[in-house]
């Protein structure tokens, strides 16, 4: 994938989300993933399947989280985001470092997450 | 039977990232280098994203503290660790002018080993010479 195609789906993922558009953000997602996806949370464990992740992240936070972007960097197939995840209606912010590498229609992600 | 996998403490992987950062910008370099040989006595690999070349840490290190040290000052956006590993938002910030190389990095520690990557944003307008950056060459 190109520098390009990886940024417009990094863009496209927060926006969706933001805007609470589950079907635009699972799009974005299986549009970069036909091979598969892979999600580990740094510290709790292995990577595992990535669809019920994203499944369950979607269900338990997205109407609760509004995501702005810090930092986006694009090298070669990979990505690093370091992103804010705002708890709406509250001053509480979780900030996450989140790792994309993309390998012929797989996606791999990996989260860094800061309690707050 | 029960596998154990031995990591390395969160403290230890603290003292080290607020450490290296304060080392470099103290430009001391006898104390940067101390913290990465005092994580990293076996192995030492250094990377950065979306490049498949491999070149000794220890090289990469030296050379990045030989060419840049006095040129950079650094500046901490965030700090996040999980675990045995860390990521980082830095803010490179080239001396004597307003440009900023920004970096997120992340540092996997197992006992006696480092493994770290970059990722490099250049700046808008470069103020210097990005190839003499082996990140960008």
């Amino acid at each position: 994938m190109d520098s390009r195609a990886i940024e417009r789906f990094l863009h496209a993922q927060v926006a969706a989300w933001n805007a609470g558009d589950k079907k635009a953000f699972f799009d974005a997602y299986r549009a970069v993933s036909t091979q598969g996806l892979q999600i580990e949370y740094v510290g709790k464990g292995p990577a595992t399947d990535g669809w019920p992740v994203l499944e369950a992240m979607w269900s338990q936070q997205s109407a609760k989280i509004a995501i702005e972007e810090v930092l986006m960097i694009v090298n070669g197939s990979e990505a690093a985001c370091h992103n804010r995840n705002k708890l709406r209606g509250t001053a509480v912010v979780i900030e996450t470092i989140e790792v994309y590498r993309f390998d012929a229609g797989r996606l791999s992600v990996r989260y860094f997450v800061k309690q707050p | 039977m029960t596998t154990m996998t031995a990591t390395v403490d969160p403290q230890t992987i603290e003292r080290f990232m607020t450490g290296q950062v304060a080392c470099w910008n103290a430009h001391d370099r006898d104390g940067f280098m101390a913290l990465y040989r005092e994580v990293a006595p076996e192995r030492l690999d250094i990377g950065y994203a979306g490049r498949s070349d491999t070149t000794d840490g220890w090289f990469v290190i030296e050379e990045m503290w030989d060419k840049h040290n006095a040129q950079f000052r650094l500046e901490v956006v965030d700090t996040l660790i999980n675990g045995s590993e860390a990521a980082v938002h830095h803010r490179n910030c080239i001396v004597g002018s307003d440009a900023v190389i920004e970096s997120i990095e992340t540092y996997r520690f197992e006992p006696g080993r480092l493994s770290v990557v970059y990722f490099l944003k250049p700046p808008a307008a470069p103020a210097v010479d990005l190839g003499q950056f082996r990140g960008f060459a």
